[in-house]
């Protein structure tokens, strides 16, 4: 950080436990949210839906505090830098929060009926999602880019994987097209899932944005 | 007397001041070697605790995290040092429990559960940390208490479902009472059909209470009798005898095939083994249909022995296997009610497996049949 001001500073801490704060608890809900899938369990999917309402709120909190900082300090450089990256990482993670509540609809609309088939890949994937989401707020609190490039790797292997899915789910529904209503909700999980690992990749950009003051987004992975 | 005096009592002077260092640097020693002690104590205390203790500074920065806390949370104390809890444990609960205790002032009791890195509950106690009336920051003490709830929710579900699963019975019983104290009991043609019935319903009520008994007998160990040398193939024969009855009755053949010469045995108790064997050959049965055949053959790979019951029946969809062990889980719910089941017959054979230090295995295709393993450690 460029500036000598501890008030600053503290107000620079404060957005930084917030944004933490969104995290975790997104990828609580990707968590549960998976879970509740498999478990066919409304009652959690059902706290997935409620507890999205909290992730909304703290994107407002951020983008206050962030308006509130650029406003008030005039920031320049490296903490302009961490203050926009700040809003943008909000916007995500309630892109994410909102898959989780997508993913818990899921659950709701299988209701008891038989899952097509066991779900093991699809726990895997929400795995896969929530470790990118930790390194991409790892990243974000020690400002290492390296821990950011880190989950390129886990989008391709999230990539793969959801194709694995969807070619499984299309061969089940071609063999026997009564299963379509059932395989449909896992083929839109494994979708919502792979989407959640792309906006850990935005947020893994902004960081590198912020450290190198480089623009990486739609310019391919380097 | 002496030219110098003054000398005399500088040297005495001296001497003195010189014996007041030695022994202020005697006290100062022991009192730290004293505290020594009791940091190494603290620290031993701390290190010894299976309850993790995590401690923040005034300003919410992690200053101690004992190593219960490292293990739950994998995380060295080192790299925690210094950041909130939140940039640390990555836990908005613990956080923002120790934010409340930091702004209260006063100790704080609250049930927390991390799903991150595993999936566990919390008695967690947050106090300040006080230095006469300045705030030095807050302590707080994890209890760990996830086998406590996870048995609570077992017993609430098992309750529920066994309620559930009685109801079910009692309710035909009483309608068909009710209906024969109407007038039906006059009916010959139809009093006797539903005496037949209430006959029906009464075993069925009494096969659930025997098997919610056993399965009780099961869970709680105490109650098992002593590990013995069990004759296998004896065991097989018996269960075989009690279920040919129903067997013939349904025309389908039951083959005894054992790929291992001379006695076999297992070390357990035969009763449960016997039940064990004897509700896989009764499923087997129930879901073939007349005509099949159930083959219950034995083999040994190395020190493990394994024992199957193969049928020709109906199969279980794929997607039921995963849970068909579970207590009061039916593929057919229906149908299971129907041919007497009450859905807890596959859950006694894992137990009983489970007490045995085995496993259970199930393989099956629909349409053509369906085979349990009982695997023995040997």
């Amino acid at each position: 950080m460029i500036h000598q001001n501890s008030l600053f500073d503290t107000e620079l801490g404060e957005l930084k436990e917030t944004v933490l704060k969104m995290g975790i608890l997104v990828q609580s809900l990707i968590q549960k949210s998976v879970d509740s899938l498999k478990n066919q369990d409304p009652k959690l999917a059902q706290n997935v839906i409620d507890d999205d309402k909290k992730v909304d709120q703290l994107e407002l909190d951020i983008d206050e505090k962030c308006i509130n900082l650029i406003a008030l300090r005039e920031p320049k450089a490296t903490d302009l830098r961490f203050i926009t990256m700040a809003m943008r990482i909000g916007t995500d993670l309630e892109r994410i929060g909102d898959l989780a509540e997508d993913i818990a609809e899921r659950t709701i609309e299988l209701g008891n009926q038989p899952l097509v088939k066991p779900l093991i890949d699809l726990p895997k994937m929400a795995q896969l999602a929530q470790e990118a989401i930790a390194l991409a707020l790892d990243a974000f609190v020690t400002l290492n880019v390296e821990k950011a490039r880190l989950i390129w790797a886990k989008e391709k292997e999230m990539d793969q994987l959801r194709d694995k899915v969807q070619e499984e789910l299309e061969e089940i529904m071609a063999k026997d097209a009564s299963t379509v209503k059932r395989a449909l909700p896992l083929l839109l999980t494994a979708r919502h899932l792979e989407r959640i690992c792309d906006h850990a990749t935005n947020i893994a950009e902004d960081i590198i944005y912020v450290v190198e003051a480089r623009v990486v987004k739609h310019q391919g992975k380097s | 007397m002496s030219k110098f005096p003054f000398l005399i009592t500088l040297t005495s002077k001296i001497e003195a001041l010189e014996k007041a260092l030695k022994e202020a640097e005697q006290k100062t020693a022991e009192t730290l070697s004293f505290l020594e002690t009791q940091r190494g104590l603290a620290g031993t205390i701390l290190k010894s605790m299976n309850e993790g203790v995590l401690a923040v500074d005034e300003k919410g920065n992690i200053v101690l995290a004992n190593p219960a806390i490292e293990k739950t949370f994998t995380v060295i104390e080192p790299e925690l040092l210094g950041k909130t809890v939140r940039a640390g444990l990555r836990n908005n609960e613990i956080a923002e429990l120790i934010e409340e205790v930091a702004k209260a002032g006063k100790t704080i009791e609250k049930e927390i559960s991390i799903i991150v890195p595993i999936e566990k509950t919390f008695a967690a106690m947050a106090s300040p940390l006080k230095e006469g009336e300045e705030k030095k920051g807050v302590v707080c003490v994890l209890h760990d208490i996830t086998e406590i709830r996870k048995l609570e929710q077992y017993r609430t579900e098992f309750v529920a479902n066994v309620s559930h699963e009685l109801k079910t019975p009692l309710t035909s019983i009483r309608s068909y009472v009710e209906t024969l104290l109407n007038g039906a009991i006059n009916d010959k043609e139809h009093n006797l059909v539903f005496l037949q019935k209430i006959e029906k319903h009464a075993l069925n009520l009494s096969q659930l209470i025997e098997d919610i008994l056993e399965i009780s007998g099961l869970e709680s160990k105490a109650q098992l009798g002593p590990f013995v040398e069990i004759d296998l193939k004896k065991t097989i024969q018996k269960a075989i005898e009690t279920i040919h009855i129903k067997a013939d009755k349904k025309g389908i053949e039951i083959e005894r095939k054992c790929g291992i010469s001379g006695t076999v045995y297992v070390l357990g108790i035969e009763d449960h083994l016997y039940r064990a064997i004897l509700n896989l050959l009764d499923n087997a049965v129930n879901y073939s249909s007349s005509g099949g055949k159930v083959t219950v053959s034995c083999s040994q790979d190395g020190k493990k022995i394994s024992l199957s019951v193969a049928d020709t029946g109906i199969g279980i969809p794929p997607e039921h296997l995963p849970r068909i062990f579970e207590r009061f889980y039916r593929v057919d719910t229906a149908r299971s009610r129907e041919l007497g089941g009450t859905g807890l017959g596959l859950a006694i054979v894992k137990h009983v497996m489970n007490i045995h230090n085995g496993e259970v295995e199930v393989a099956s295709e629909q349409g053509k049949g369906t085979v349990f393993t009982l695997i023995f450690p040997g």
